[in-house]
């Protein structure tokens, strides 16, 4: 459905911010993605890309983006503000600074729907519809509301709704849950995997918390310093993690139920994307890190043992 | 047996509610409902609950920022909020609480050294080179590079910043630290490192911990106990990890079915 190949962004600096350093992912049709890896590992970056909704110091440096059998990157802005909303939708974080907060929700779902009015085939939906199928209760009430008298969870549906107005093919939702409450948190994942289904949209979850995505992602792709380093499918993934980073973030997450136990950390702290350390970026916080990783970088490549699963690690390539 | 550190006993908070801001009164919304608790040196204690169940306002009682509408917090088996101006000070050098976002709880203006030697300077404790001394050396056991007590807090990661806002509240020794979601706005590799210094601080120190979150999976890291909130009250508390192999109170069962079916 989307497919993305040796995708790079670069913000422009000194020195120049390498955010997306040659990823290659593809996205499937009806399935969800999740991308995974900590804050400034680029994850928000290469989701902005794809669109270019980066700011303007930002720009591809090469690579390409198909979707519909197009490639977006050549497409000039006049035709990729059809894909925006229309073929590729967004909902980001914080709700509260997404929605205006002098108009109604029914104001600004109805500016959403009409914005979509003439690009998309069929009649246009009605923002109560809209709202009933984000599951907000009592729909009539809740468009003539403005964003203060909703809870944040409600907010987010509101978003959703409003990203269903242009009928996308992929949604992309940036860290999506992460203000808010744990059992808001799972309403809303069920919601969207539920949306995904029934529309048949592939769905896009960043986030830096595995947990979330466990049970819901089809596949899991985990970035560190720019690029993809372990991606396959989700139960495979989580089940035998084979990048020593995705060994380090599966250890990091609290035991649940086994005792007082602090989970483990990774040692370090991500690199600045502006200084990536040469050969494999993740070897200076690696337990298994040996000369070849410092100073050559490792590609994307199946497991020899199980071909769905690729990563890029020294390690694994010589001891198969 | 030694009377525990902190003891709670009834406590309550209601707030009014309004029409509009200056309207009359119209009804009350009762934040915190007949609270007892207990807490003693070097323990953990965690505090879980949705949002709005009154765990934020229950830790800003706890730290004495706030009074109750009834009940008594007793430390050191001293009732606190009949104490006059020069104890309620002692009391506040010995209970400190740590938040949320350390994005808002650093002046920007303040260099990270200067945000954790003032509590000292307000307390008019040591001169200035020996304060300086002493945040650097409060730098040093969060974690940090003592020298980086010149920096300013926008060069920071967002868990360096919590290590400061952990540095200065421990400037002033406290024997009871509460962290309200301390951890909550943090990547969960940055939760971990924060986790196991709270733990390791916790043991150093002899500390007794308060730790508030709506994450019963990060509460069950570090916690001895749990208590679970809903509605204002303290509907469960059991040891850990006793609360998750049977939770009683219908909260306390749907909080362990997410943190189970997350992990």
């Amino acid at each position: 459905m989307l497919t993305i190949e040796n995708l790079r962004t670069v913000i422009a600096a000194d020195p120049p911010v390498r955010a997306v350093d040659g990823v290659s992912l593809m996205i499937p049709a009806g399935k969800t993605t999740a991308l995974v890896g900590e804050s400034g590992c680029g994850k928000t970056m290469l989701a902005l890309s794809l669109t270019r909704l980066f700011p303007k110091s930002a720009s591809i440096q090469s690579g390409r983006i198909l979707f519909r059998n197009r490639e977006l990157t050549a497409l000039p802005e006049s035709e990729l503000r059809r894909i925006r909303g229309g073929g590729i939708a967004y909902i980001f974080q914080d709700p509260m600074s997404a929605l205006n907060p002098v108009l109604s929700i029914g104001f600004q779902l109805q500016e959403a729907i009409d914005l979509h009015r003439e690009r998309a085939a069929g009649s246009p939906p009605a923002p109560a519809d809209l709202l009933r199928q984000v599951r907000i209760a009592d729909p009539e009430r809740r468009l003539l509301q403005y964003s203060h008298q909703l809870s944040g969870g409600e907010r987010q549906r509101v978003m959703i709704a409003m990203a269903l107005a242009g009928r996308p093919e992929l949604l992309v939702a940036d860290e999506p849950t992460s203000a808010l409450d744990v059992s808001t948190q799972a309403e809303l994942f069920d919601l969207l995997t539920d949306l995904k289904s029934q529309r048949g949209m592939a769905l896009l979850l960043i986030t830096h918390d595995l947990r979330a995505v466990a049970r819901r992602a089809d596949r899991i792709a985990v970035m560190y310093a720019g690029r993809i380093v372990e991606w396959g499918e989700s139960k495979r993934v989580l089940a035998q993690p084979s990048h020593p980073y995705t060994q380090a973030l599966l250890r990091c997450l609290p035991p649940v139920g086994r005792g007082k136990q602090t989970p483990a950390a990774i040692p370090g702290s991500v690199p600045d994307l502006a200084q990536i350390p040469a050969g494999c970026p993740f070897h200076p916080r690696c337990p298994e890190a040996f000369e070849k990783c410092r100073s050559a970088e490792p590609k994307l490549r199946p497991l020899p043992s199980q071909p769905t699963q690729q990563v890029s690690c020294w390690a694994r390539e010589t001891t198969p | 047996m030694t009377p525990p550190l902190l003891e709670a006993a009834g406590l309550s908070r209601r707030y009014p509610v309004r029409s509009h801001p200056l309207g009359p009164v119209t009804g009350w919304i009762d934040a915190v409902r007949e609270v007892d608790l207990a807490l003693s040196a070097g323990e953990t204690v965690g505090l879980v609950g949705e949002s709005g169940c009154g765990k934020s306002t229950l830790a800003r009682i706890l730290a004495g920022l706030i009074p109750p509408s009834a009940g008594t917090v007793r430390f050191e088996g001293t009732a606190l909020f009949q104490l006059d101006p020069a104890g309620r000070r002692r009391f506040r050098r010995t209970v400190q609480i740590i938040f949320q976002d350390p994005f808002t709880t650093l002046d920007p203006l303040m260099t990270i050294g200067q945000s954790v030697a003032e509590p000292l300077a307000i307390h008019r404790i040591g001169n200035r080179r020996e304060r300086g001394e002493r945040t650097r050396q409060l730098l040093g056991e969060v974690g940090l590079p003592p020298e980086w007590s010149g920096r300013f807090p926008d060069t920071l990661s967002g868990g360096q910043r919590q290590r400061v806002g952990i540095a200065r509240a421990l400037a002033l020794n406290p024997r009871l630290l509460i962290c309200d979601e301390a951890v909550s706005a943090l990547d969960l590799s940055v939760q971990a490192q924060i986790l196991a210094l709270l733990n390791d601080l916790r043991e150093k120190r002899g500390l007794a911990l308060l730790f508030i979150s709506h994450d019963l999976g990060v509460v069950g890291a570090i916690a001895d106990r749990i208590g679970v909130m809903a509605e204002g009250r303290i509907v469960e508390c059991q040891p850990n990890p006793a609360l998750f192999e049977a939770p009683r109170h219908p909260a306390a069962r749907r909080l362990v079915e997410l943190a189970l079916e997350g992990a």
